[in-house]
């Protein structure tokens, strides 16, 4: 066993002034470090992740990931596929911004071929983006309050959830991995009950918020376990990349569809919401109003979807990229997602590169959780919201 | 645009421009860090998002493409290629230290692509196991497989 890399082994790469490169060997932890292993399987890791932290008593010193337990190399098998197979990685990737992961190659490789999409299908697009994000945060919601011990929270949050899912199974056929935009446009028209089945969740959302904010936001154990704790701040949040409501959460406004509007967004009014707290609790809130801020964007839109295409007919064939390269970012639940894309004109990419914001997420807790209890390293994960297949893509 | 341009001319003036889906900055590698800096500090500049970090192999090289953008002023999202100048040994001069979110985003290119980035501070393989031979995105995998072989 003496040739065994240890865990603990790191590398820093020196050049002197002749330009020499020396490896200079460090080491992750310092030497009298008390080290605790969390993971890889834990129920509040909502994946398969392993963090390493050295505690000094029960409060967190550093914080070392250990990530890629389920990496599946989908850039690399991007490689060997043509543009349409490569798709349906993006819903199984952060599974909980399926359509707005798949929007956003779609947009990269219609832009890419100078593709316009019809009208019928940007609203439908923008719906099911926004439907995505309740769920997603509902998701988030009941994660929050379970990873606290509210497990009755959780079932709130996701019995709503599951209306949305239901919208999803009538129109897309999944409840997950959806399938649902594809080059040019969507897949399938919407279902007949759409409109009937939307229009009651934007009904009953409001009295919903105000139940979870009763049950588990006003809660004096959630507070005291959510506020002050986990802080990030403005400038930390940019130099992180901390994007989505995370970022929001630390008073930073780079909510994509403000920034670089896509879609319907500059058509529809909504406010970006923004917190000053710059904590777990902050984050938390920034979810809950961003749910009251998609439920607006969708009923400005599901009165007025016009009649039309789904999909461009012109989509060529077979899809060919010209040589070149592209990047385009969307702002999906958790933060910017962007996709590069570069071609040499064959029918397969060159390379693609998927920029997930949870990757991001995941590096800045060493940052969030030095100086507070090993307890919180949970919540403060928690109210990052991170999921792990988009780190392990 | 041609503002972006000319500030970074005079900054480095052995960098090329690209026009395509945005602007991409070719720089040398040995006036990248340099570079980085002042389009991190540079008030007219103020590159302070490094919103994507993508390593590539183009065969006859391999390098990094940053994706940089700003918070105060309205750029839209620029590239800046750098490539190693050893393609056997690839190196490149970390920005680890000028914008934090570099330090996991260099470990996963060192460890698909093998490119060793100069005074990052922690330089271990992110996804793989640490004792993975070869560097799997590499597009060219010879050197890979024969690696492989002789362990």
């Amino acid at each position: 066993m003496t040739d065994e890399i240890n865990e603990d082994d790191t590398v820093v790469y020196k050049e002197d002034e002749k330009g020499n490169i020396k490896a200079v060997p460090g080491k992750v932890f310092e030497k009298d470090d008390y080290v605790v292993n969390i993971g890889p399987q834990h129920p509040s890791t909502h994946g398969v992740m392993r963090f390493r932290a050295a505690v000094d008593g029960e409060t967190v010193k550093k914080v070392d990931v250990v990530s890629g337990y389920i990496h599946r190399g989908i850039e690399k098998l991007c490689e060997g596929l043509s543009y349409p197979q490569i798709l349906h990685f993006t819903d199984r990737m952060d599974y909980m911004s399926a359509h707005q992961n798949r929007h956003c190659l779609c947009m990269c490789i219609e832009k890419a071929l100078g593709l316009e999409v019809p009208e019928r299908a940007q609203y439908i697009r923008t719906i099911m983006d926004e439907l995505m994000r309740i769920s997603s945060h509902l998701l988030a919601f009941g994660c929050t309050a379970m990873d606290l011990g509210a497990t009755t929270a959780f079932f709130y949050g996701f019995r709503e959830r599951e209306l949305v899912l239901d919208i999803f199974e009538k129109t897309c056929g999944a409840r997950m991995s959806m399938n649902y935009n594809v080059i040019g446009g969507v897949i399938a028209d919407i279902h007949k009950d759409f409109v009937k089945d939307v229009k009651h969740l934007l009904e009953i959302m409001p009295d919903r918020l105000k139940e979870y904010h009763k049950v588990f936001s006003g809660n004096i154990i959630a507070q005291n376990r959510l506020k002050k704790v986990g802080y990030l701040s403005k400038e930390n949040a940019i130099n992180y990349c901390i994007t989505g409501p995370s970022g929001r959460g630390s008073n930073w406004a780079c909510d994509c569809r403000k920034v670089h509007p896509y879609a319907m967004y500059d058509k529809v009014k909504f406010e970006e919401v923004l917190e000053t707290g710059c904590d777990s609790y902050a984050r938390y809130m920034v979810r809950m109003r961003e749910i009251e801020q998609s439920c607006k964007i969708i009923e400005q839109l599901i009165d007025n979807i016009p009649e039309g295409d789904i999909r461009n007919p012109k989509v060529p064939k077979l899809i060919k990229l010209p040589a070149g390269r592209w990047y385009q970012q969307v702002e999906a639940s958790r933060g910017t997602f962007g996709v590069y894309i570069e071609s040499d004109g064959q029918k397969s990419p060159y390379r693609v590169h998927f920029q997930s914001p949870c990757f991001n997420l995941v590096g800045v807790m060493d940052a969030c959780c030095a100086g507070y209890m090993i307890a919180d390293l949970i919540t403060i994960g928690a109210a990052l919201d991170f999921v792990i297949p988009d780190i392990d893509r | 645009m041609s503002d972006i341009k000319s500030i970074i001319s005079k900054i480095c003036p052995s960098v090329t421009f690209e026009e395509g889906d945005g602007l991409l900055v070719n720089v040398p590698e040995k006036d990248w860090y340099p570079l980085a800096k002042q389009l991190k500090e540079n008030k007219q500049l103020n590159f302070d998002v490094l919103s994507a970090v993508v390593g590539m192999d183009w065969k006859d090289s391999i390098g990094v493409i940053y994706y940089l953008t700003s918070t105060s002023n309205n750029w839209d999202v620029t590239a800046f290629k750098v490539l190693a100048e050893n393609r056997e040994n690839p190196t490149i001069h970390s920005v680890a230290d000028l914008w934090k979110v570099a330090n996991f985003q260099e470990r996963e290119v060192f460890d698909f692509y093998g490119i060793k980035f100069i005074n990052h501070p922690d330089m271990r393989r992110f996804f793989l196991r640490n004792d993975w031979v070869g560097y799997p995105s590499e597009k060219i995998t010879t050197q890979i497989l024969s690696s492989i072989r002789s362990v």
